[in-house]
C-alpha cells in the first residue's frame, strides 16, 4: 500500500482506525466461512458516515478495491478479503443514534450489534424482531447486507422487512441518504434493493430500523419425537392448516446431543430423534387456540412428549439451545459447514432425507437444525479443514445438497447469502440472462466493481457486460 | 399500421394501445418499439395511469403496451402458501382462487375485479389491509420481467424465505413501467380470516379520534383495517378486524374497552371502504407524517381545499381528494415538496412541479438504474412528476 494513502487514511480515521500489522490483519482473513481465506492489504475502522466517506473516497481515487465487514460471523464468505483489497470493519461504529418509541423506529450506526439494539429498547416495551442466531455477536449492518432470518422471522419476516431507511456511502465515497421512514419509497425502492445485496453496492453507516411491540403472551413449547420425518410432517401441516405460530425449529438426534454436552444445554431429551421448538405470540385468545389447534396435529404424528417453557428463564434456556446449536458443533469435529438452503415447505421431509443420504454415503456427519416454518434447513457437516480429500467431501456434499434443492423448486439459500460460497451454483439457478440483469444493475451502482468485486454473481453473466472484474478468490491462491 | 404485418393486436386510439397474446408477442411489440422509435408504457388495467398521464397527453407517450392477456395463474401451493400468477391477472380472481385453499392475498386493493397484478405490482400499491400486512413490496417473492431489449430476467423465486441473489423485485415493485414488463409474480399468502368484524366510530373533530387510534395502536390489537376517513365534515374512525374467531371476539371487546362504544358494528368487512380510494375522482395527494404530526398535516391538506381525507395513522400515510384544484399548484404544495406522493395530479401541476423533482432524493442512482435496465429510455412512463 502506497505510503502517501496510508498517511491520508491515517489522517480520516486515527492511528486506532488502521490496522497493518500482518498479525492483527489475519483476524480479518475469512468470516465464518473458514475454508476460504486471505489476508486483507490493509484494515480500516472508521467510527462515522464521515470517516467513512473520506476513507471510500480515498481508495476509489487509488482504484483500491474494499470488502464491508460487520462482525464477520457471516457463513458465505461476503466478508471475505479480495486480492489487493482492503477490509473496512464497522467494529467502532456502534452508537445507537435515537430510539422514537412513539414512531416505533430507531436509527443506529450500522456496527450495532443486532442482540444490543433489543435490549436497549426492551424498557419501552419494543425489540429488534429479526433474531439470528448469531444476535450476539452479529451486527444490524451485516444482518441488512445479508437480508438475515432467524426463528421468529417466520412470523415477522427476514431483515427487509424491517428496514425502513439507512445511509449508504457509495463505492466512489458520496453520500445517499435514503433515511427517511416513509411509508412509501419515493421513486424507486433503493432500501429494498440494498438489502440483501451483500456488501456489493454500497456500504450502510447509518439505518433506521423497525423496532416492534414485546407481544402480551408468548407460549414456547417443546414438542419431542423419535422420528425426524413425523417431526418434519407436523411442520408441513401447521403450515397447510394456516397456523401462525411465531417460530417453528427442529433440531435432529446429532444437534440435540451435541447442545446437551456443550454449555448451551437446554434440557433436549437426548434420546428423541427430533425435537420442535414451537413459539406462539400474541394476546391470550390468539395464543391459546393457535396451541389448541396445534396439539392435534402433534398427536397424529405421534409427538412423545410436548412440555410448555414455565416461565422466561425456562424459555431463554430452550433458545439458547436453538441458538447455540452451530457451536455446540465444535464438538463433533473441529469445523462445520453450514449449509442454507430453501425447499418448499411441502417437501421438507424430502430434503432432509435426501441430505442426510448424501452426506452418509460420503462417509460425512451431518446434523439437521432447521428454520422448518420457513423451508430454511441448515444440514451441517462436520470435518476436520486440515484433511483436504475430506474438505473435498464436504464440498461435493453442499453442492449435491444445493442441486437438490434447486430441482425440487428450492434455492441456494434462505438468509446467509451467496458470497462466494454458492457464486458458481447461482449459474444453476438463474439463465444468463438473469443473471446480467443482475449484473447490470450492479454495474448501474458500482460500475467500476469496486466493493466485493468477484462475488455473488458467477464470472460469465460479468463477463456479459464487457467489464474485467476482478477475480473471485479462488481455493487454489487462498490459505 | 397493419396488425397483422406487426405480429400483435393494435387497437386504434391515441396512443394506440398493443395487446400482445403472450410473451413472445410482448418482445414483438418492444422489437416493433426499437425498429420505429417508439415510447412505450406497459399498462395493466390501465387504472394507475394518472402518474404518467402528462405524457399520454402531449404525446409522448406512442404505444401502450397491455399484459391482459397474459392472465393464467401459473401455480398456487396452498400447502406452502405461495402463489404465481401472470401479470394480466385481475386481483380480484386471484383473490378467489386462493380463497378455494383457505388463503387470502394482500393487497386488497380497491375494485380488485379491475386491477391487474401486474398492475398493481408497477404502481406499488398497498392496501388499507397494509395495516395488518405491511406493504405490499414485502411479499413479493419474485418476478419475470422483460427488459426493454427483450431478454425475459428472474429474480427472487416462489418461496417464502429466500435471499437468492439481488432482490430486483423489490426494484420493479413500484418502477411504474419504467424499467421493464411486468410478465409474471409469485406472492406470499395469508390465511383467510375466519372470521370479520368492522367498527366505526363517528365524531365531528379530528383530534378525539386520533387519540381513540393512539390507544388502539398501544393495545394488543392487530386490526386488518384501522383508517380515519373524513367525508362531509364527519370523522370516521374504522376498524377492521379478521382473524380466528375467538381471536376477532377477544379483539373486538378490547377494542370497545378502549375506545367506547362503536356508532356502527358490521359483520364482515365494510361494503365500500377498501374501494373508497378510488371513488370520487379529482386530483388526490398523499402525504406522510409521524403520528404526533397528523393532525398538522391535515391542517395543510385541508387548506388546499381537501374535501375528503383519509388517514392511516399507524403506517402515518395521509391521502387528500381535492375536487376542483387551482390550474396551478398552490404555494404550500409546492412547500409541501417532496413530503407529498403525488398521484393524480392536473397536468399543470406536473408542469409546475418539475424543476423540483431533481430534489428528490437520491436521484442519481434511480437514474442510472433506469439507464441500466432500459439504455435507450424505450420505456416512457414516468416515475417523477416532470422529467428531470
Ligand atoms: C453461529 C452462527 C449462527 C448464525 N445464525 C444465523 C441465523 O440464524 N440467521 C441468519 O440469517 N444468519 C445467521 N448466521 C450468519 C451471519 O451471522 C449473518 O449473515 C449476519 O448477518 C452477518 O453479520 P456480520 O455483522 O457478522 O456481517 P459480516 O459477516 O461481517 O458481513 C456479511 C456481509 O455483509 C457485508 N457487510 C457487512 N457490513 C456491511 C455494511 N455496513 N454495509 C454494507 N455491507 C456490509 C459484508 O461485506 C458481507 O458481504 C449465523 C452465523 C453464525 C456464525
Amino acid at each position: 500500500m502506497h505510503e502517501s494513502l496510508l498517511r491520508d487514511l491515517r489522517a480520516v480515521v486515527g492511528e486506532a482506525g488502521v490496522i497493518t500489522q500482518p498479525s492483527a490483519r489475519a483476524a480479518y482473513d475469512c468470516d465464518g466461512l473458514t475454508l476460504k481465506r486471505r489476508l486483507p492489504e490493509l484494515v480500516l475502522l472508521p467510527r462515522d458516515t464521515d470517516q467513512t466517506a473520506r476513507c471510500m473516497r480515498l481508495l476509489y481515487r487509488a482504484g483500491i478495491p474494499l470488502v464491508p465487514r460487520g462482525a464477520g460471523t457471516g457463513l458465505s464468505g461476503g466478508a471475505t478479503p479480495v486480492e489487493g483489497g482492503v477490509v473496512l470493519g464497522t467494529a467502532r461504529m456502534r452508537r445507537v443514534l435515537e430510539i422514537d418509541s412513539e414512531r416505533r423506529l430507531a436509527r443506529v450506526q450500522s456496527g450495532v450489534v443486532n442482540a444490543d439494539l433489543s435490549r436497549i429498547t426492551a424498557a419501552q416495551g419494543l425489540y429488534y424482531a429479526p433474531d439470528p442466531s448469531s444476535q450476539a455477536a452479529c451486527t444490524l449492518g451485516g444482518n441488512v447486507a445479508e437480508n438475515s432470518g432467524g426463528p421468529h422471522c417466520f412470523r415477522h419476516g427476514n431483515t427487509t422487512r424491517h428496514v425502513l431507511g439507512m445511509v449508504v456511502v457509495t463505492p466512489e465515497g458520496e453520500l445517499l441518504d435514503l433515511s427517511d421512514p416513509r411509508p412509501d419509497p419515493w421513486g424507486y425502492d433503493l432500501c429494498g434493493l440494498f438489502v440483501g445485496s451483500e456488501g456489493m453496492f454500497g456500504v450502510a453507516t447509518e439505518l433506521t430500523l423497525k423496532l416492534t411491540p414485546l407481544p402480551p403472551v408468548t407460549e414456547t413449547l417443546l414438542a419431542i419425537f423419535q422420528s425426524l420425518d413425523e417431526c418434519c410432517e407436523v411442520v408441513t401441516d401447521i403450515i397447510a392448516a394456516r397456523l401462525e405460530p411465531s417460530a417453528i425449529e427442529i433440531l435432529d438426534k446429532l444437534t440435540i446431543q451435541a447442545v446437551e454436552a456443550s454449555v448451551f444445554a437446554a434440557g433436549y431429551p437426548q434420546d428423541a430423534e427430533a425435537v420442535l421448538l414451537l413459539e406462539v405470540e400474541g394476546h391470550e385468545a390468539q395464543v391459546s387456540e393457535t396451541i389448541a389447534r396445534v396439539e392435534p396435529i402433534l398427536e397424529r404424528h405421534r409427538c412423545i412428549e410436548l412440555r410448555r417453557a414455565r416461565d422466561a428463564a425456562e424459555r431463554a434456556r430452550l433458545w439458547a439451545g436453538r441458538k447455540g446449536a452451530f457451536g455446540a458443533m465444535g464438538r463433533i469435529a473441529p469445523d462445520l459447514y453450514v449449509a442454507d438452503v430453501v425447499a418448499p415447505r411441502t417437501r421438507l421431509r424430502e430434503i432432509v432425507r435426501i441430505a442426510t443420504d448424501i452426506a452418509t454415503e460420503r462417509g460425512l456427519a451431518i446434523s439437521n437444525v432447521f428454520h422448518a416454518g420457513d423451508g430454511n434447513l441448515h444440514p451441517n457437516i462436520s470435518y476436520d479443514r486440515r484433511d483436504a480429500e475430506q474438505v473435498a467431501r464436504v464440498l461435493e456434499a453442499g453442492d449435491l445438497i444445493m442441486q437438490a434443492c434447486i430441482e425440487r423448486g428450492g434455492s441456494l439459500t434462505g438468509e446467509h447469502g451467496v458470497g462466494i460460497e454458492k457464486q458458481k451454483m447461482m449459474a444453476r439457478l438463474f439463465s444468463e440472462e438473469d443473471l446480467a440483469a443482475m449484473a447490470r444493475v450492479r454495474a448501474a451502482l458500482d460500475p467500476k466493481e469496486r466493493l466485493n468485486p468477484g462475488k455473488m454473481i458467477p464470472l460469465r453473466a460479468c463477463m456479459e457486460l464487457r467489464t474485467r472484474p476482478i477475480p473471485a478468490p479462488s481455493p487454489g491462491d487462498l490459505e | 399500421m397493419n396488425p397483422r404485418e406487426l405480429g400483435f393486436p393494435l387497437q386504434a386510439g391515441r396512443p394506440p394501445i398493443a395487446r400482445p397474446e403472450d410473451e413472445r408477442g410482448i418482445r414483438s411489440v418492444l422489437e416493433h418499439a426499437r425498429r420505429e422509435h417508439l415510447r412505450v408504457a406497459p399498462i395493466g388495467g390501465g387504472r394507475h395511469l394518472s402518474v404518467c398521464r402528462p405524457d399520454v397527453e402531449r404525446g409522448e407517450v406512442d404505444l401502450l403496451l397491455s399484459t391482459a392477456a397474459l392472465d393464467r395463474v401459473v401455480e398456487y401451493v396452498p400447502g406452502d402458501g405461495t402463489l404465481t400468477a401472470q401479470a394480466g391477472c385481475s386481483m380480484q380472481a386471484l383473490a378467489e382462487t386462493v380463497a378455494e385453499g383457505g388463503h387470502a392475498l394482500t393487497p386488497r386493493v380497491p375494485n380488485p375485479e379491475r386491477a391487474s397484478l401486474g398492475g398493481t405490482l408497477g404502481a406499488g400499491r398497498s392496501g388499507l389491509d397494509r395495516v395488518r400486512y405491511g406493504p405490499l413490496r414485502h411479499h413479493v417473492l419474485g418476478m419475470r420481467v422483460m427488459l426493454a431489449d427483450g431478454n425475459v430476467a428472474r429474480s427472487g423465486g416462489r418461496l417464502v424465505k429466500n435471499v437468492t441473489g439481488f432482490d430486483l423485485h423489490r426494484l420493479y415493485t413500484g418502477s411504474r413501467g419504467t424499467l421493464c414488463v411486468i410478465l409474471e409474480a409469485s406472492l406470499r399468502l395469508f390465511p383467510l380470516p375466519e372470521a370479520e368484524r368492522h367498527l366505526v366510530w363517528k365524531e365531528t373533530r379530528l383530534e378525539p379520534q386520533l387519540e381513540r387510534a393512539a390507544a388502539l395502536a398501544d393495545s394488543a390489537l392487530e386490526p386488518r383495517v384501522e383508517a380515519l376517513l373524513r367525508e362531509e365534515g364527519i370523522w370516521e374512525l374504522h376498524l377492521g378486524l379478521a382473524g380466528l374467531g375467538v381471536s376477532v371476539a377477544f379483539e373486538r371487546d378490547l377494542a370497545v374497552q378502549l375506545a367506547g362504544s362503536p356508532t356502527q358494528e358490521l359483520e364482515g368487512e365494510h361494503p365500500e371502504l377498501f374501494d373508497i380510494e378510488e371513488s370520487g375522482g379529482g386530483t388526490q395527494i398523499e402525504s406522510c407524517a409521524p403520528p404526533g404530526e397528523l393532525a398538522a398535516r391535515t391542517s395543510e391538506l385541508d387548506a388546499l381545499g381537501a374535501e375528503r381525507i383519509l388517514i392511516l395513522p399507524r403506517a402515518g400515510r395521509l391521502c387528500a381528494w381535492i375536487q376542483e384544484p387551482s390550474p396551478l399548484p398552490p404555494p404550500q404544495i409546492v412547500d409541501l415538496w417532496p413530503r407529498f406522493i403525488p398521484r393524480a395530479l392536473p397536468f399543470a401541476w406536473h408542469e409546475a412541479l418539475a424543476p423540483r423533482a431533481t430534489e428528490v432524493p437520491a436521484l442519481a442512482p434511480m437514474l442510472s438504474l433506469q439507464k441500466a435496465l432500459d439504455p435507450e429510455g424505450r420505456f416512457a412512463s414516468n416515475i417523477f412528476p416532470g422529467r428531470p
